[in-house]
């Protein structure tokens, strides 16, 4: 009885973790989520600089570059920030 | 009374196990609170994510196994440390299938990725510090699940596990710390380093504090006597110190003739009335290797005891009457028990079922008689090989002998089994088949590698 005890804190402990890691996942990947893009749309921040000389927004704005997109764009189409973010 | 004594009457069992499971559970779960807490960097795809919060919650468990074996007494107390030491192993398949989905998510999210990062030529230090700890982390595994079939000694085996389980936590730190992408901000950073350190702490109080503690409490061997059923009876007196007091059917782990920081230490029941705990007696089997050597301990020689654990005892289950059932050398606790409750003048009825391959075989053969005339006892011998003209139960305690052997009388008995693990199998399926609830059958396994 201990064993059978044992061995169902453990699936219960898997299961934890597995819905805690998977809830993080799905905060940290917005496109797991529904957002009506109309509801954004014209509401974003400007784009602070001309969009002529700076076209791809990549070289800038990834996670790893030196001004990354905030989290919650996560999974947002990575030629589609001017849909949201429009020159001044 | 001691404010420990007290707190162990006044909360039921259940409750306190409750509490450790949470513990546990917050530990576990803590870096994932930490990962959610707070601002986050840009997340890098679903499966990324989940990747990365699986890979931390498997370092997270790696970690917190070391406290699982660590033995602290009121931890160990409401569970019984043999299955702290089953719940360790199962922890441990968990957690690879945790660092396999780590791995395997991550080629979901980026297959070229995980590609560079798998050869130790092409990818970074990072990379190479995960490798090392999936590899230590699986030799682990292996060692452990297959070490007899792998004829690996009981004590290499202690060595490299130990070496290894650091090993892979180190690495996984490392590995952590240089990927470090959830753990830019300070204060993640200084959490992450305070759990390290706790992970650091335990392993020192285990392997230094707590010897250092019994290297102030030695033991000296004061007989060593030849038993039926290839087994030894050793006896020690504790020197210089008041020794410790136990409950009937407990363990201690003995290390034998050697410095308490050693790491090779063996589990033994007490198999002495615990009404005199003044010289402690523990019946041992020639089993293993070290087991073999017993026969070759001197008089006088020193032993460090660490104890005493285990909730096999009649003394935390109270009941009208007792069953006890056992195989082999699992009679020492049981002739613990049956001692100790002679010592007190116990009337309460109890039946003993001793299994054993021959007569001769039978590990305190004549005490248990002499026991019969102190208590309310009856003894039912089973041979698997019996004697010329016998006429009692043979073979094994199955379903049909436990159920001829059992008294009539017997509501809200508790029953404790003990022997070779395939006979408990055994005997646990045959008292659940008989009705008896399953919280009133007790168990302890020693079986643990």
């Amino acid at each position: 009885m201990r064993r059978l005890l044992a061995w169902l804190a453990t699936v219960a402990i898997g299961i934890l973790v597995l819905a805690l890691s998977a809830l993080f996942a799905v905060m940290q990947s917005p496109e797991e989520r529904h957002f009506p893009e109309d509801r954004t749309r014209g509401l974003a921040h400007p784009v602070p600089h001309d969009i002529e000389t700076h076209i791809d927004c990549n070289r800038c704005h990834l996670p790893e570059k030196i001004f990354p997109y905030p989290s919650d764009h996560t999974g947002f189409p990575e030629d589609g920030c001017t849909e949201c973010h429009r020159p001044p | 009374m001691r404010l420990g004594s007290f707190s162990r009457m006044h909360v039921p069992a259940f409750l306190r196990g409750a509490f450790w499971l949470g513990l546990y559970l917050a530990l576990v779960l803590a870096p994932l609170f930490v990962l959610l807490a707070g601002k986050t960097p840009p997340g890098r795809g679903f499966w990324w994510e989940f990747s990365s919060a699986l890979g931390y919650a498997a370092l997270s468990m790696m970690g917190i196994q070391f406290a699982l074996t660590a033995r602290f007494k009121h931890a160990t107390a409401p569970f019984g440390i043999d299955i702290i030491y089953y719940f360790h192993r199962l922890i441990s398949l968990l957690t690879f299938v945790f660092i396999a989905l780590h791995l395997g998510f991550l080629s979901l999210a980026s297959p070229r990725y995980v590609l560079t990062m798998l050869s130790p030529f092409t990818t970074s230090w990072t990379g190479r510090a995960a490798l090392a700890a999936v590899v230590s982390f699986v030799l682990v595994l292996v060692f452990s699940l297959w070490r007899k079939g792998l004829g690996i000694s009981y004590e290499r085996w202690c060595l490299w596990h130990g070496i290894l389980a650091v090993a892979a936590v180190a690495f996984a730190i490392v590995h952590i710390e240089g990927a470090g992408y959830y753990i830019t901000a300070p204060w993640k950073r200084i959490l992450w380093t305070i759990y390290a350190l706790f992970w650091i702490g335990l392993l020192v109080y285990v392997r230094i504090m707590k010897p250092a503690v019994l290297l102030r409490q030695p033991y000296a061997v004061e007989t060593l006597r030849k038993e039926r059923g290839n087994a030894w009876t050793l006896t020690v007196r504790p020197e210089g110190h008041k020794g410790l007091s136990f409950r009937p059917g407990q363990f201690a782990w003995l290390t034998l003739g050697k410095s308490p920081f050693a790491i090779e230490q063996h589990p033994f029941s007490f198999s002495s009335s615990a009404a005199h705990p003044e010289l402690l007696s523990f019946t041992i089997k020639e089993l293993g290797d070290f087991t073999r050597t017993i026969k070759n301990t001197t008089i006088g020689e020193r032993v460090y005891l660490d104890g005493p654990y285990g909730s096999f005892s009649v003394d935390r289950h109270r009941a009208p009457g007792y069953v006890f059932i056992a195989g082999g050398v699992g009679i020492a606790p049981v002739t613990c028990m049956l001692r100790t409750l002679a010592d007190r003048s116990d009337r309460r009825p109890l039946t003993l079922i001793y299994a054993t391959r021959t007569l001769e075989n039978a590990t305190f053969r004549e005490e248990l008689k002499a026991l019969q005339t102190r208590l309310n006892l009856s003894v039912i011998q089973v041979f698997e090989e019996p004697p010329e003209n016998w006429h009692g139960e043979t073979g094994y305690p199955t379903i049909d002998v436990i159920k001829r052997c059992l008294p009539e009388e017997r509501k809200n008995f508790h029953y404790f089994i003990c022997g070779p693990d395939p006979m408990m199998d055994m005997v646990e399926a045959a008292l659940y088949k008989l009705g008896v609830p399953m919280g009133t059958f007790h168990s302890e396994r020693f079986n643990i590698v």
